[in-house]
């Protein structure tokens, strides 16, 4: 074991370009009008290694769907998937299972994504044995180890445990154990502590930031807590839709939102700590997602809404801080601060 | 690893359905031994004439030395009936275990896989399944022929679409549930996912139905035997005996008939109440 590991690569590792996805319903056998929604309508970005990018934005957003295209768990429609410098975007499951060991999915629910049958030391240890990197005997050593790692001790107590004998946080840990074993490059957590207990959830961010750091893992975080955002991640991509209306550094993108989509969500969590003072309020719900505007997809909801916003659909564009944001008249800098005040 | 205490901890535990299954598996486990040592506990063999040939041609009531009676050529009936319990606990077991191991694999590749091949294997089976079990074992059982294996054979043609339609019906559920995706995410290959983690959660399922199926073929397998088609007389066969017996019933013989009919009744609550109370355990809902 070397003990300077200080050559930094600084490479893209993921590269994912105009990503769609469309979920087709009804129009069976007694007709009815098929329906085409678009859960995922041209998603693009870039991570680094080691770098972690939360996914944000309300529910049905399309960011676990995103989350899960990336994976190749759902056939994308469209657009390309590239991984450390190879498209996997068309290769068949088997072309695939070499990949599948270098990036890995944490669920948001601990409770339904563990085999209920299945011992969780054997969960554990089942990827080394199946990818082949070790024998029954070293897996479950290594397992062993695991167990301890995210801090079920001793091990020897919970390797024949199965699943229903755990609480939720504990079975969190077994999933994040088995999706560290196989020491991946990339990983998709999908709000891995919305389901966990409060108390809980700091350790199990902090296990997650630990794994992070040694393995140099770069990781999507898919959350709708802009706090816990705030926490985990380098760099935010805030989802409306289907489409990323806003994409930059998460510090700069939550402290000084330039979409009123963002500045509305930044402002609508509620805080302990600081008094809320004011919530810039955004008109009704999100949009039918069968049923799109025209335009803007936010433009029905935004207070800033003019009237070319109904028929020109924004693109992304870089600000004057190097940001992106999907707004034909983006916020003024240091406008949330100036708004709070006023 | 199951280990056998975890096996009794099943059987016995203070768990839900316990008093059905115990009660079950003691009348299956009487008649197992009643099949294995029946040259000791029988008094008399199958086809020995067993009274002084003066009272042999009408059957004989109940008495002291045959405890339900005789035959119109002198069989004892309680005999007959331990001998009998061979041919149809190995009509039985051999149908059940037969057409589960034909309809499980089937139902398990069905459902996981879907497609064409799952829509061909639906129908097939769903044709076979409209029929009335007990109409269809006659018919394949008179083109086989007579003999014990061939109405094991009949019976299982029964009985595959039962543990087809259940298995894929369950397959169905867990494929879609969230640790068959986690198997996949991790790159599991899919005969590994199939058989470690589809197979193990639909398990208990197959033993409902295995219980449901036995129960079934006992009742069907008296059919047959009725109609001949297991063993000719004079080899004993509870549901043959209950036909011979039946000829007999107007001169007042009712021994003849009752004792084979009960034993039957008894063997198929015994299956039954083994498939209740494992659904009770499990919960699981099954559909007749």
């Amino acid at each position: 074991m070397p003990l300077v590991h200080e050559v930094i690569v600084v490479s893209v590792l993921l590269s994912v370009r105009g990503l769609k996805k469309y979920f087709v319903q009804g129009g069976g056998i007694l007709g009815g009008e098929k329906e085409v929604v678009k859960a995922v309508d041209g998603v693009s970005f870039d991570m680094k290694r080691g770098e972690t990018l939360a996914l944000v934005g309300e529910s049905g957003c399309g960011k676990t769907t995103t989350g899960r295209l990336v994976l190749r768990l759902l056939e994308p429609d469209d657009g390309e998937i590239i991984f450390d410098g190879v498209n996997i975007t068309h290769m068949s499951m088997k072309e695939l299972r070499p990949f599948r060991r270098r990036m890995q999915m944490i669920y948001q629910d601990p409770y339904a994504s563990l085999n209920p049958r299945k011992p969780i030391g054997e969960a554990i240890a089942e990827p080394l044995i199946v990818h082949g990197l070790a024998e029954k005997e070293e897996a479950k050593e290594q397992a062993m180890k695991m167990l301890e790692r995210v801090g079920l001790t001793p091990a020897e107590d919970f390797y024949d445990r199965i699943p229903s004998q755990l609480s939720g946080g504990q079975r969190q840990r077994v999933v994040i154990a088995r999706a560290m074993i196989l020491k991946p490059e990339f990983v998709v957590a999908d709000e891995p502590v919305s389901m966990i207990d409060v108390s809980m959830r700091a350790s199990i961010l902090e296990l997650l930031k630990g794994f992070q750091e040694e393995y140099g893992l770069a990781m999507i975080f898919i959350t709708h807590d802009l706090s816990v955002a705030r926490l985990v991640a380098d760099k935010i991509a805030v989802m409306y839709l289907g489409k990323i209306i806003e994409y930059g550094p998460v510090d700069k993108v939550l402290r000084d939102p330039r979409h009123p989509y963002t500045a509305a969500l930044a402002t609508a969590a509620p805080s302990i700590t600081m008094r809320r003072r004011k919530r810039l309020d955004i008109k009704g719900e999100i949009a039918d997602p069968r049923n799109l505007p025209l335009g803007c997809r936010f433009h029905p909801r935004c207070p800033y809404a003019k009237e070319d916003c109904a028929s020109k659909e924004p693109e992304l564009r870089e600000m004057d801080d190097g940001r992106l944001t999907a707004c034909h008249y983006p916020l003024e800098e240091g406008f949330l601060d100036h708004w709070l005040k006023g | 690893m199951p280990t056998i205490s975890g096996i009794t901890q099943q059987i016995f535990g203070r768990k839900p359905g316990r008093g059905l299954l115990l009660t079950g598996l003691a009348i299956i486990l009487a008649f197992v031994i009643l099949a294995v040592l029946a040259p000791w506990i029988a008094p008399y063999g199958p086809t020995e004439r067993s009274v002084p040939s003066s009272l042999a041609a009408s059957p004989q009531p109940p008495d002291r030395n045959h405890i339900m009676g005789t035959t119109e050529l002198g069989y004892d009936v309680f005999s007959r009936i331990v001998w009998g319990t061979r041919i149809v606990l190995y009509v039985v077991a051999f149908s059940a275990i037969l057409s589960m191991a034909i309809g499980v694999p089937l139902g398990l590749v069905s459902g996981f896989y879907g497609g064409k091949l799952d829509r061909i294997l639906s129908m097939v089976m769903d044709s076979i399944y409209a029929f009335p079990g007990i109409v269809l074992a006659l018919a394949v059982a008179s083109v086989l022929g007579p003999s014990p294996t061939n109405a094991a054979i009949s019976l299982s043609v029964v009985y595959v679409p039962t543990f087809f339609r259940m298995v894929r019906g369950q397959v169905l559920e867990v494929r879609e549930s969230l640790y068959v995706e986690a198997a996949e995410a991790l790159g599991y290959p899919n005969t590994h996912i199939m058989l470690y983690h589809v197979l193990p959660n639909v398990a208990p399922t197959i033993l409902v139905v295995f219980g449901l199926a036995a129960t079934d073929a006992i009742l069907t397998e008296a059919g047959l035997a009725f109609f001949g088609l297991t063993v000719s007389y004079p080899s004993p066969d509870w549901g043959l005996d209950l036909r011979v017996g039946l000829r007999y019933l107007d001169q007042g013989a009712w021994w003849a008939t009752l004792f084979p009919g009960i034993v039957i009744t008894l063997l198929a609550l015994g299956f039954a109440l083994v498939g209740e109370g494992l659904g009770e355990r499990y919960a699981i809902r099954t559909e007749r």
